[in-house]
């Protein structure tokens, strides 16, 4: 793919969310529906990444990139990635005071919202992909439980995981991998 | 401004994280900053992306200007941008490794659970007095334009930006 044009399709994903995760619907909907040049899997896995390294979740852009098209892909979704942000600069510099008017900040609200309820649906693909028989089942279930009950940081919950299916695959209990 | 190196390998992957970063951008500089910075920390929900990004580049700019904004965003950006490079390359290496397949496998399944949960650390932040309706109403009419529809994301979040504009402001609690 060229890079230009990987550029623009990974910054559409960032310039429209106003959270890490929030561009996924965008991403999936143009590399893996669209284009065709990314699987579900390589988007769960560049979550796992992200989830697995420090740093912002948005991160997951420039594992996109590089899945999509190598190192060159790396350096077009780690600008995709800082783009938005300068955006910051015009917004503190001149428009603070009117981005608190109510109007606007009511279309960033419903935006928000509305980006949650399209990662939910962006979602039901990549379980489709990740969750194939009862082991890898019972492993979204109890990690989506502890984190919404508990502080456990990510990071133990997918090392937790990985353990948890290595040890399921080296008794047969996955027989897909 | 060495401030921002060291002050990037905390683990940020939340907004919680942005005070952590202020002090260390700012140092003794931070109560003068301390007005500025709060508008700031609002402005950072408003800008499109990576929130602690935003950030950074904000804290940045209001200390040294644009080669302050610049000299922070790429402090926060590269090493993990790095961090996140060399391990995709490693999992792309294992494609053919059953051992890791295994153990990549049991963390996709996880990573489900994270899409997930994320979707209420977006909406939570609104979910709350009179507003609580309204979180379900779009949240569920985007789900479903996407899903049974099969509306483009982004045209959802157009039609989202839309509806938003004509609904009325929000109660505050």
């Amino acid at each position: 793919m060229n890079i230009v044009l990987l550029y623009l399709l990974l910054l559409k994903g960032t310039i429209t969310a106003f959270a890490g995760l929030a561009s996924l619907p965008v991403i999936q909907d143009a590399f893996v529906f669209q284009h065709h040049v990314l699987t579900d899997k390589q988007l769960n896995e560049a979550v796992v990444i992200t989830r697995s390294t420090p740093g912002p979740v948005g991160l997951y852009i420039v594992s996109v990139g590089y899945f999509v098209a190598g190192a060159p892909g790396t350096i077009a979704g780690w600008l995709a990635m800082i783009t938005p942000a300068f955006l910051i600069i015009p917004l503190v510099a001149f428009a603070g005071r009117r981005m608190e008017h109510p109007r606007i900040k009511n279309v960033l609200e419903t935006v928000v919202i509305a980006s949650a309820g399209l990662l939910l649906a962006a979602a039901i693909p990549l379980s489709r992909d990740a969750l194939t028989d009862p082991v890898t089942i019972g492993i979204a279930v109890v990690s989506l439980a502890l984190l919404l009950l508990t502080e456990i940081d990510t990071l133990w919950i997918i090392l937790a995981a990985s353990v948890i299916s290595l040890s399921a695959s080296s008794i047969g209990l996955l027989t897909h991998v | 401004m060495p401030e921002l190196l060291r002050t990037h390998p905390d683990r940020c992957h939340n907004l919680p994280a942005l005070p952590y970063v202020a002090e260390g951008l700012a140092g003794k500089n931070l109560r003068r900053l301390s007005d500025r910075r709060a508008a700031s920390f609002a402005l950072t929900r408003l800008t499109p992306g990576t929130n602690v990004l935003a950030f950074c580049t904000g804290v940045g700019w209001l200390l040294r200007r644009l080669p302050g904004a610049v000299v922070a965003l790429l402090a926060a950006s590269i090493p993990c941008a790095i961090m996140v490079t060399m391990l995709t390359a490693l999992f792309s290496s294992w494609q053919d490794n059953q051992l890791a397949q295994s153990a990549i496998h049991g963390a996709i399944a996880a990573a489900v659970a994270i899409t997930v949960k994320t979707c209420w650390t977006i909406a939570k932040p609104h979910f709350k007095g009179h507003a609580r309706l309204r979180v379900v109403l779009v949240g569920a009419a985007a789900f479903l334009l996407y899903v049974i529809a099969a509306i483009p994301a982004i045209e959802v979040l157009l039609l989202a930006a839309a509806i938003g504009a004509l609904l009325p402001a929000t109660p505050r609690e």
